[in-house]
């Protein structure tokens, strides 16, 4: 009972960080949701390692990413074949200095959720990989079993997906 | 607010595992990132004379490190605790099956151990001491199979091989191109 109570403890220090990385992955709440409940009851098989451990943010992040990507992996098959074809739209419109900076933050982080959540799935995973989650091209790369060039055009694509969406909602 | 366990601010990220397996470009960036960071929350590219790709990847990251995050439903504790209260001890992890289960496993454990090596010696010596006409039968098996294929393949005219091929590459190039023009038609405009 005494472990239950600490690791309640534990997982209210880490389950919004799990919770941001599935959800930003996934697109959705609900899978996200399930997913960290499957990182949590993974954590709890090794809590008695992990409780004491500097690197225990690090240890659940990486279950998160994998077990998320093994979420998705079966659609990953049909957005990896599907992004060679899309042709490379680039971003029609300037660059801007800034982005979203007349916004309030509250407003700001809710355009960029949503922003993330209207992603296509295939630009959406190795953006937030990047940015997000702070992961190399080459460690997406070996991730997602792309290639390096792959992964640096999807991200750039990705971009200007995204700098389009914040454009529509006003941000720019 | 300080988190006690990870020492961070509230909507400071964590240290994760993969910051051992940045590359060198990841540093680069950072370098041009805090740079950024210190001439306001996104930075203006076009000042440090960057390119349009590299100053439109510094206002994402820019967005990206300040965005918090996600609150985890308010569900997930209390749906997770309540997974675990009715886990069989077994589901859990070894550490917390009781004692005389732990005892069972080890002892049975060792027993499989012992059975294992014991099947393993009893299949070698079966293998020394029989013959292996039975491999030879089956490589003749195999290499009788190879000479049938060889031959069927060799009685059948070339310019029929060629057809073979090219109607099959046409059929595989029409699929393709319609299954492309129904991805764009039907999943691209939705």
């Amino acid at each position: 009972m005494e472990n239950q109570a600490e690791f309640a403890t534990f997982m209210h220090a880490y389950q919004d960080m799990v919770f941001s990385t599935a959800v930003r992955l996934t697109g959705n709440d609900a899978q996200a949701e399930d997913i960290s409940q499957e990182v949590f009851l993974k954590a709890y098989e090794h809590f008695p390692t992990l409780r004491a451990s500097p690197t225990a943010g690090g240890w659940l992040k990486t279950v998160t990413t994998r077990l998320t990507l093994n979420h998705l992996s079966r659609y990953r098959r049909r957005w990896l074949f599907f992004s060679e074809m899309q042709p490379d739209e680039g971003l029609d419109i300037p660059v801007p200095d800034r982005l979203l900076a007349d916004l309030e933050a509250d407003q700001r982080h809710a355009v960029v959720e949503q922003a993330l959540r209207d992603l296509p799935e295939h630009y959406r995973v190795p953006l937030v990989l990047y940015h997000f989650e702070e992961m190399s091209y080459e460690a997406i790369a070996e991730q997602l079993r792309v290639s390096l060039p792959k992964v640096k055009t999807d991200i750039a694509r990705g971009r200007s997906a995204m700098a389009k969406l914040l454009s529509r909602a006003g941000g720019l | 607010m300080t988190d006690p366990r990870t020492g961070l601010e509230d909507g400071q990220r964590p240290a994760s595992a993969g910051d051992a397996r940045r590359g060198p470009e990841r540093e680069a960036r950072r370098e041009v990132l805090a740079g950024d960071a210190r001439r306001g929350l996104s930075g203006t590219g076009r000042e440090v004379g960057h390119d349009e790709a590299g100053h439109l990847e510094r206002l994402i990251d820019g967005l990206a490190r300040s965005q918090p995050p996600r609150r985890a439903p308010a569900s997930l504790e209390a749906r997770v605790l309540a997974q675990i209260a009715t886990q069989p001890w077994w589901r859990k992890g070894f550490i917390h099956w009781p004692i005389p289960a732990r005892a069972a496993f080890l002892v049975a454990s060792l027993g499989f151990i012992k059975l294992a090596l014991a099947g393993a010696l009893w299949a070698f010596d079966f293998a020394a001491s029989t013959d292996i006409s039975g491999l030879h039968r089956a490589g003749d098996a195999v290499s009788s199979t190879v000479s049938l294929g060889s031959l069927v393949l060799e009685a059948i005219p070339s310019v029929w091989l060629y057809t073979g091929a090219a109607v099959g590459f046409t059929l595989y190039a029409v699929l393709f191109g319609l299954s492309t023009f129904a991805y764009r038609t039907l999943y691209l405009q939705r």
